[in-house]
């Protein structure tokens, strides 16, 4: 009703400083380049956009960083040898060998490819799903609401082990098994979240007044509602990005991903698993076929963790202007 | 002649935000007599929250007190210099709020808490405030109750229980005791100013802050599963307390309205809720923060009447913060004009509406459609400033259709023009 | 011809109360329960109520927001015509009461659908409450003003443009306002956009639902006489909904008072306010904080509290709060009587009061 008194919130005092800056900038730009500025303050945020910026360089100079001794598939591993036991860091390999001898480092950067392939993929084909039945159900409700979360009951109910072993018996092993695995059991979080978001943005006045002007639903959902409920879904995404890549390496390792020599870092993980363990007198002989890998998908989750923790506090308007 | 009960002096606060420090309060000062309710009017970002804010100490976090005295004159009447309650521990201010000097805020729906009933939430103040008499009354009941006892065992638990209240009763007292020592000796070196007495007060506080130790065997006894049961005793004693309240405040069916949640009372009824716990211990300045701006006109005639018969039964000032002024015509006896975190005027009701002095005062009372409101309304050009920027010297000066050299340069000084009413305005310093 | 432009009958709104194991209907909301109101052409209509009484519910209705349960409501057909379908429907003939039924079709707002509607929403236009709520946060203010051009398919592209800064200046803006989100306006700015977007499509009627209630009192009087300007100038017709009695005073000719989704009185304002007749008008305006320390008068409190509308009392519904309600007020529902002059007052003891 009344308007708080709080003098916090200086935008609805008078002219707000970025009167200052006039027309000068396109205003769209005015705001985005305020967002960064906010972005960039937090130290956690620099943190999580350089390991995030590392990846990317690794996935896009993988041809120059590591080339690919078999021109047609890059992602089979190099091995210098047969010899099964993995062999320490080293100066042929930096950072050691799988056993049979598959170089790590290698592993590591065209595994980098191989995650964010799986991590977009995933990812993307949520949201598309998500959006479009998340707004069916929020917006327009009734039985299109009450049917379509009941078959996102349905999914959750799914047991995710159980679906992945099924799919990889009705496709064969490998990573397309896995995204689809995962795709399957991620639409559900996707369209619950921006269906709360939509119930909450259907009611508010300026969709009202966009009915009264005579726009249609699309037109509304498009240009009003969709703009103003996306942002948790996309924190939810880049948040999701890490962990999709983190269940789809639990599912390598347990055997339903790629083949063994395939460059994936799940992958690299499950061919050591008798490995993880060194024989008694020195049980941590091969820690670097668990840690390396181990350590990078983890270094890639927490990029993603921090960058969309980031996201959130510049794009969440109630804390927007703090 | 009207005693103060409170007098903030040159108050100021700022808000340190990530786009600037807010100079929410530019040296307000505002005095409440004994008996008057005094009426702080303003817009939206004039300050009046903040400054009751500030009074209360509770001022949210970006916010911080810098500069300025508040000063309380409380009860005793052996006191005649005030307290400087911004030089006093946190400990102090957690007794006086709710006890001597009570808030209520807009809306009553998120000043309750939605899980808890009502007669917890209004009994909290009992609990904390007057926990001594509680117990005392406690040990008398259950007493009352031992005499007539047949069975050994009752006997016996009753016996455990005023054991257990006489041992919680003693440490309060103690602590009180403790604490009173302390509060005379701050009070006595409440005007020096040199490092040594300083840095005693100092300690002192601290040593306030500090003095309140649970007693080992209460707790382990109120975590036992059974024998946590004798505290079902303070709660009837604090529930009939509670209903009494209720009661007197025109509640109807206090005792199933003590049992129920807030979500099933309506919003004025809710309200009277917010003002019961507000009025538990008898405050001696009731604070309210725009109470009835979201409730229907009869609703509100109803709150607004319910304030003026407590005010002659229970508290005895009111500090009413509002932007209506036709509310402040009603209740109020004094009133104080804000703007962007200046005091322009202050002086009485009838004064205000009849002879406003300052620009502002003026151009808000010819904004506001009157019941016989004949020609166009009249309104003040300009907007509100930015309080991260504001103007200089006056912070009216832009918008002021009498506005001189003097008022872009200079601050102006608060003059008293006539008995009880002062203007902060250079138009009226040269009169002198 | 007519000389209402809004001509509303019987509209009733009711909100499906579900419960029960099987969730089916077990009672209704009845915000809106058979109102009768006329708006003359050019003349702003105050209608004035507490929260649940119902006139939100009812002008979104108007707006066609909402679907009515009920009711008729005729926007701008001739006089004449409008007489004959309510005649035929009120017959018992079950012929007339067919063709009174095709004829509504066309004719009756509420059964609007397609480009009928389309054509509707350019004559009528809302303006909203809260100004922080009715603009998109993420559009730019001309985007917005010009919404319901876009919308209609009137205007496109570069004309847009032009467009907005003509409905700019209309409300007291500028150019420079153009290219800014609305966060960055204060509260009255704001009102000024949902303001200028009303008036993008040139319509003939604006309801305004409690246009100042957000805002602080100085910016209040600057909207008010915005509004009263903008009438003048492009002959709109108002239907001003709010609760605070005198700016309903200030801006209109006529008043009518809800009170539990229906009118209980209706009248000039002039009248109203001087000879109210019905008992919930009076404590109304007695409960006014009028901004004036010496007016020495006498309130009359009311008991109880703004009822629901899930459950209203049978008869007379201000019957539980009313002082002066007898035995007749508690069994038999009061009409809406024409005390004198079009003075409407709907109570069965309002000649000895």
């Amino acid at each position: 009703m009344h308007s708080t008194d709080s003098p916090v919130d200086g935008s609805t005092i008078g002219q707000s400083a970025s009167e200052a800056q006039g027309e000068t900038k396109h205003p769209g730009l005015r705001e985005f380049l305020f967002s960064m500025k906010r972005l960039l303050k937090n130290p956690l945020t620099i943190i999580g956009l350089v390991i995030i910026l590392f990846f990317v360089f690794l996935a896009i100079f993988a041809p120059v960083l590591a080339p690919p001794p078999q021109p047609h598939d890059p992602y089979l591993m190099p091995h210098d040898g047969w010899k099964i036991q993995p062999s320490p860091p080293s100066a042929e390999s930096p950072l050691g060998t799988l056993p049979s001898q598959y170089d790590i480092l290698y592993g590591v950067i065209w595994g980098t490819r191989n995650a964010f392939r799986i991590g977009l993929f995933v990812v993307a084909a949520n949201l598309a799903v998500g959006i479009i039945l998340g707004s069916l159900a929020g917006y327009f409700g009734g039985i299109a609401d009450e049917i379509i979360m009941r078959i996102t009951d349905i999914f959750y109910a799914i047991p995710m082990l159980v679906m992945a072993m099924a799919l990889v018996v009705a496709f064969g092993r490998g990573l397309q098994s896995i995204i689809i695995v995962l795709i399957i059991l991620g639409w559900p979080t996707y369209t619950r979240v921006i269906r709360s978001e939509i119930l909450i943005v259907r009611d508010m006045d300026y969709i009202h007044a966009s009915r009264a002007s005579g726009s249609s639903h699309l037109r509304i959902l498009a240009k009003h509602i969709l703009p103003n409920s996306i942002f948790s879904v996309i924190i939810v995404a880049s948040m999701n990005l890490g962990t999709t890549v983190l269940t789809a390496a639990a599912l390598s390792f347990l055997g339903l991903g790629a083949d063994t020599g395939y460059a994936d870092w799940g992958q690299m993980v499950s061919t050591c698993r008798n490995w993880i363990v060194g024989p008694a007198d020195n049980r941590l002989a091969y820690w670097y076929v668990v840690f390396i890998p181990g350590f990078v998908i983890a270094l890639f989750v927490l990029g993603w963790n921090l960058l969309g923790d980031a996201i959130r506090d510049v794009f969440d308007p109630k804390l927007r202007r703090r | 002649m009207s005693t103060v009960i409170l007098k903030t002096d040159e108050l100021y606060t700022d808000f340190y935000t990530f786009e600037g420090v807010v100079k929410a309060l530019n040296g307000v000062s505002v005095t409440v007599n004994q008996g008057e309710t005094f009426g702080l009017v303003g817009e939206s970002g004039c300050g009046k929250s903040v400054t009751v804010r500030s009074i209360m100490r509770i001022v949210q976090t970006p916010g911080k007190i810098v500069d300025g005295k508040i000063v309380l004159f409380f009860r005793d009447s052996d006191r005649t210099e005030g307290i400087d309650i911004l030089k006093r521990s946190e400990a102090f201010m957690t007794s006086m709020r709710g006890n001597d000097i009570s808030m209520i805020f807009q809306e009553a729906s998120t000043s309750l808490n939605p899980v808890l009933s009502i007669g917890y939430q209004v009994g909290e103040s009992f609990y904390f405030h007057r926990l001594d008499q509680m117990l005392e009354e406690t040990i008398e009941t259950v007493t009352d109750k031992l005499d007539g006892t047949k069975f050994f065992v009752v006997k016996w638990w009753r016996r455990l229980k005023i054991a257990l209240f006489r041992r919680e009763l003693r440490r309060l007292k103690n602590y009180k005791d403790e604490i009173d020592t302390i509060d005379n000796e701050l009070y006595a070196l409440e005007e020096a100013t040199d490092v040594k007495t300083v840095r005693r007060r100092n300690m002192l506080n601290r040593r306030r802050d500090q003095a309140w130790k649970k007693d080992l065997l209460v707790q382990l006894v109120k975590r036992v599963p059974f024998l946590k049961r004798y505290q079902s005793d303070i709660q009837e004693t604090v529930r009939s307390h509670v209903v009494s309240l209720l009661n007197s405040l025109g509640v109807p069916n206090s005792e199933r309205c003590v049992d129920s949640y807030p979500h099933e009372l309506s919003g004025g009824m809710q309200q009277r809720i917010v003002i019961a716990i507000a009025l538990a211990c008898n405050p001696i300045l009731l604070i309210a923060d725009e109470p009835t701006s979201n409730l229907d006109v009869t609703i509100q005639a109803q709150i607004v009447d319910l304030i003026k018969t407590l005010k002659e039964k229970i508290i005895s000032s009111v500090l009413f913060i509002t932007h209506d002024l036709g509310l402040v015509a009603e209740i109020c006896d004094r009133t104080g004009i804000m703007y962007a975190g200046d005091v322009c005027e202050v002086a009485s009701v009838k004064e205000i509406f009849s002879n406003p002095l300052h620009p502002y005062t003026q151009g808000l009372l010819r904004s506001v459609p009157k019941a016989e409101q004949v020609e166009k309304l009249s309104t003040i050009p300009g907007t509100v400033p930015n309080l991260i920027s504001p103007p200089t010297g006056c912070r009216f000066h832009p918008r002021c259709p009498h506005a001189m050299e003097i008022c872009v340069k200079e601050k102006p000084p608060t003059i008293e023009v006539s008995d009880g009413h002062s203007v902060a305005c250079h138009l009226y310093g040269e009169e002198e | 011809m007519n000389t209402n432009l809004l001509d509303i009958r019987e509209l009733k709104k009711y909100y499906p109360v579900k419960g029960g194991v099987f969730r089916h209907h077990v009672g209704d909301v009845k915000a809106v329960d058979g109102v009768d109101l006329a708006v003359k052409k050019g003349e702003c209509l105050g209608l004035v109520g507490e929260s649940g009484c119902g006139k939100t519910t009812l002008g979104k209705t108007i707006l066609r927001l909402h679907d009515s349960t009920d009711g008729r409501i005729y926007f701008d057909q001739s006089e004449e015509k409008i007489q004959k379908v309510e005649k035929a429907l009120a017959s018992k003939n079950p012929k007339e009461q067919e063709w009174a039924r095709d004829e509504l079709k066309t004719i009756d707002i509420t059964k609007y659908r397609g480009k009928d509607l389309l054509g509707l929403r350019k004559k009528v236009q809302i303006v909203f409450q809260d100004p922080s709520n009715s603009l998109s946060p993420r559009m730019l203010a001309k985007n917005i003003v010009t919404e319901p051009l876009v919308a209609q398919r009137v205007v496109r592209g570069r004309a847009l443009e032009a467009a907005a800064l003509e409905l700019l200046e209309k409300v007291g803006l500028g150019k420079a306002h153009l290219k800014r989100y609305p966060h960055e306006f204060s509260g009255g700015q704001r009102q000024r956009l949902a303001i200028a977007r009303a008036l993008a499509t040139s319509p003939e009627f604006i309801m305004m639902d409690e246009p100042t209630s957000a805002l602080d009192v100085s910016v209040q009087a600057q909207i008010l006489n915005l509004l009263k300007q903008l009438q003048q100038e492009f002959n709109l017709t108002y239907l001003f909904v709010t609760h605070h009695l005198l700016v309903v005073k200030y801006t209109s000719d006529r008043i009518a008072v809800m009170y539990l989704g229906k009118i209980v009185e209706q009248g000039e304002t002039a009248r109203i306010f001087e000879q109210s007749l019905h008992p919930y008008t009076k404590a109304l305006l007695s409960a006014i904080p009028i901004p004036d320390p010496y007016t020495g008068r006498k309130r009359i409190i009311l008991t109880g509290d703004v009822p629901n509308p899930v459950d209203p009392p049978p008869a007379c519904r201000f019957a539980p709060r009313c002082s002066y309600a007898t035995d007749i007020c508690r069994e038999v529902e009061p009409q809406l009587e024409d005390a004198e002059d079009g003075h409407l007052v709907a109570c069965h003891r309002w000649r000895e009061l």
